[in-house]
């Protein structure tokens, strides 16, 4: 019982220098300093693993086997988006492949561990968030309007210019600050971050203007940033995917009769993905090679234009056929040129390069498993309105925004450097926000029960939480 | 406080306001000067300053075949003077087919000395194609040539030319008749151009490369001509400092009848001839 007191009076007396260290992390990926991630990641790490005495003491048993079993998935995908076939035939390096294995886990983990931590204001850390990536997506608009002006994709639509020689469509790029100095992406890749920061305007319906003017005045201009800057450009596909986002936040927010609701989306929500399952295992078993649902669908015009020969799914059948050969299953060798170079535009079809088939299957597992977390952590947490509906609404807004406009070759004047999805700053925060508002598929967060939020802000209860409480886990 | 937020705001406005909006400066309609039709490809294109700011030429000066040199094989390069023909620190002559721009820096000759690499204010714009350390067509025809009549064109640099020692143009001609693999003599004027603010105008100082042998429509071969400045200048050479524009035109020398070297001409019978300029260059070079 010493070590457990000892533990807790350490706990009490690090938990601001931690809570700082967290939100310093998150800050520097959130305005991806120097481009650096590998550092982040490995920053993260080290953050993660002082936070795992705080997870040991407020994580019930029960819990930890949920999280063992949510996370499965996502350590397939840390491993396989770290070492596998493609990421040794790219030449990423063994430490930068190693810190996306130990990055992916810790950010997760850290955003679990950090709620357990008392002092801990999820209202700073993203704050903190929205304010270095405003600032990081402000550079690059301020920069981008002076070298283009408003609106140049709209203006100058179609239109070429020249530069080393050679041509480029103006309307598709705009100016970042990658490293330490501007670079031309395209619009689509901004708009992600532009898209996330959006999100922090449906804070707005919360907060209110009289009584917290300065939350709502530095919330306003972290989403307007975001907002102008899809705006200005003009991305319309990315101010269209911002639709639904801004539809279900007002959703969240008004509709009073949430539960009769939650039926309603519940089974529209099944039924869509019992549509959406169908469709994906004809488009694998296409891939597959299966005879007679090949033959199926080369022989009846509409089903060959569906999920054969439109603009979304070559690509896509591009990126799924190879994933079956040898060569390909744990991702795809820089010979599979074919494969690699298809747009996809989706990160969960990105992930087959990066992973091959496994890491595949395992991201269709982890996004339902965090649809459901999410759908509970949205019914059940008492996090407060503004909180859940800006992690919400950022993390549909990144999912629409990457499985529909992710953009694997940005860099306008190196079209051939590869951006994965995985090993991008987006997928760090969201992972955060995902461990965060994590909640076990059954049952309440330790943290959340009264009795225990008691017991663990006293020291002195110390002991009978420890003698009391069999779900605890022991020290 | 408020303020120094209210001077920020203006500030940021100001800037944008006030955008160079460089990169919306020179734009085309699709794919300029590519449409696969040879009398829409022409570049005609001369600066405003270069037509209407310019004084009479203050010299001109012959370039012959005693004072220049013509490149058609890494072997030629040893015309060059020493050490320029050799890669970096090495006896081994440039490669003259080895011409992807980054990848053959250091092994290629273009790419080892093209505007570009030596200041990237060339990049912008369409004649970085003549910038850009493609000398010739290897499957980049249409992205690195600049077909000319021969009015040809006159273009200001993006900076003035402060240091410079030998000119090179990497070109050939073609015209749209079936015949292959022959030569056309063309006389090409290359004139550089220093403003001189006293007179606010523009002096020129031609160059005369005459009779020059032009593969043409030769397997889309192409040859490198140029000299070196103090080998034609002599003691003049300091005239071109702050050269900050140039132009090229081109006459046919010898009994081409047949043949027009005017875009407009739609003389029946007469066939047109162009020149394709693939590379510029000015190596050793310094811009201010």
């Amino acid at each position: 019982m010493d070590l457990k007191k000892r533990l807790y009076a350490l706990v009490d007396k690090y938990d601001a220098l931690i809570i700082f260290l967290v939100i310093e992390c998150l800050a520097l990926t959130a305005f991806s300093l120097a481009d650096a991630n590998i550092i982040f990641r490995y920053l993260g790490f080290l953050i993660s693993l002082v936070l795992i005495p705080f997870a040991l003491m407020f994580t019930s048993k029960r819990e930890w086997l949920s999280l063992g079993l949510f996370s499965i998935p996502l350590v397939i995908i840390a491993f396989l988006t770290g070492f596998s076939t493609f990421t040794l035939s790219m030449g990423f390096g063994t430490l930068d492949n190693l810190s996306v294995v130990l990055g992916t886990l810790a950010f997760f983990f850290l955003g679990f561990a950090v709620r357990r931590v008392r002092k801990f204001k999820i209202d700073i850390a993203l704050l903190a968030i929205g304010a270095a990536m405003a600032l990081l997506v402000f550079l690059g608009l301020i920069y981008s309007l002076y070298q283009y002006g408003p609106f140049h994709a709209s203006l100058y639509e179609g239109l070429v210019y020249y530069y080393d020689g050679r041509l480029f469509v103006v309307s598709e790029e705009t100016k970042w600050l990658l490293g330490f100095s501007f670079v031309e992406i395209s619009i689509n890749y901004v708009s992600l971050f532009g898209a996330m920061l959006s999100t922090a305007l449906t804070a707005l319906l919360y907060i209110s203007p009289k009584t917290e003017p300065r939350k709502f005045a530095i919330v306003a201009v972290i989403g307007l940033i975001g907002l102008l800057s899809i705006v200005l450009i003009p991305n319309i596909e990315a101010l269209i995917l911002l639709i639904p986002v801004f539809l279900f936040a007002l959703g969240y927010r008004f509709i009073r009769s949430r539960e009769k609701v939650g039926i309603v989306v519940q089974y529209a929500f099944f039924a869509l993905l019992g549509i959406a399952g169908i469709a994906l295992l004809v488009v694998i078993l296409n891939n597959a090679g299966v005879s007679f649902i090949r033959n199926a669908l080369a022989g009846n015009a509409f089903l060959n234009r569906l999920f054969n020969t439109n603009r979304i799914m070559s690509p896509v059948n591009a990126v799924l056929a190879p994933m079956f050969t040898a060569g390909g299953f744990f991702g795809f060798p820089i010979t599979y040129i074919d494969g690699l170079v298809a747009n996809t535009g989706a990160f969960e079809f990105e992930i087959v390069k990066e992973g091959g088939l496994l890491a595949f299957l395992a991201i269709i597992a982890f996004l339902l498993l965090v649809i459901f977390s999410l759908a509970r952590y949205s019914a059940k947490s008492p996090d407060k309105g503004h909180i859940k509906i800006v992690i919400l609404s950022l993390l549909i807004a990144v999912f629409l925004n990457g499985s529909l406009l992710w953009d694997t070759f940005p860099l306008i004047y190196e079209s051939d450097y590869y951006f994965s999805f995985f090993r991008s700053a987006p997928y760090l925060i969201v992972l955060f926000l995902i461990g965060y508002a994590y909640y076990p598929l059954s049952g309440k967060p330790l943290i959340e029960e009264p009795e225990e939020i008691v017991l663990a802000s006293e020291t002195a209860n110390a002991d009978h939480l420890a003698n009391s409480d069999e779900e605890e886990i022991k020290l | 406080m408020r303020k120094k937020a209210a001077f920020a705001l203006l500030f940021t406005f100001a800037f944008v306001l006030t955008g160079c909006m460089n990169d919306v400066a020179e734009l085309y309609e699709g794919h300029a000067y590519d449409t696969g039709v040879f009398s829409e490809n022409y570049y005609s294109t001369w600066n405003d300053s270069l037509k209407n700011s310019v004084a009479t030429v203050a010299k001109t000066y012959d370039v012959t075949s005693i004072n220049s040199f013509q490149i058609d094989k890494d072997e030629d390069f040893n015309q060059l003077w020493e050490p320029d023909g050799y890669r970096s620190g090495t006896t081994e002559p440039y490669s003259f087919l080895r011409d992807t721009p980054h990848e053959d820096a250091g092994y290629g000759y273009g790419p080892s000395n093209n505007l570009i690499s030596i200041d990237d204010a060339f990049a912008r714009g369409f004649l970085s194609r003549l910038y850009d350390g493609r000398i010739q067509c290897d499957g980049y025809y249409a992205k690195s040539r600049v077909q000319i009549d021969g009015a040809g064109y006159g273009a200001l640099f993006p900076k003035e030319m402060v240091n410079y020692r030998y000119f090179a143009l990497s070109v050939r001609g073609a015209d749209m008749s079936v015949n292959n693999n022959f030569f056309v003599n063309v006389n090409i004027n290359l004139t550089f151009y220093v403003y001189n603010h006293d007179i606010a105008l523009y002096v020129p100082y031609l160059f005369q490369m005459k009779n020059l042998p032009i593969k043409t429509n030769y397997n889309s071969q192409v040859t490198i001509f140029g000299f070196y400045f103090a080998g034609v200048m002599g003691a003049d050479v300091n005239l071109l400092k702050r050269a900050s524009g140039m132009s090229i035109t081109f006459s046919l020398e010898g009994d081409y009848e047949d043949y027009t070297i005017d875009r407009e001409d739609t003389t029946e019978g007469k066939e047109h001839f162009a020149l394709m300029l693939y590379e510029v260059l000015l190596p050793k070079s310094t811009w201010n």
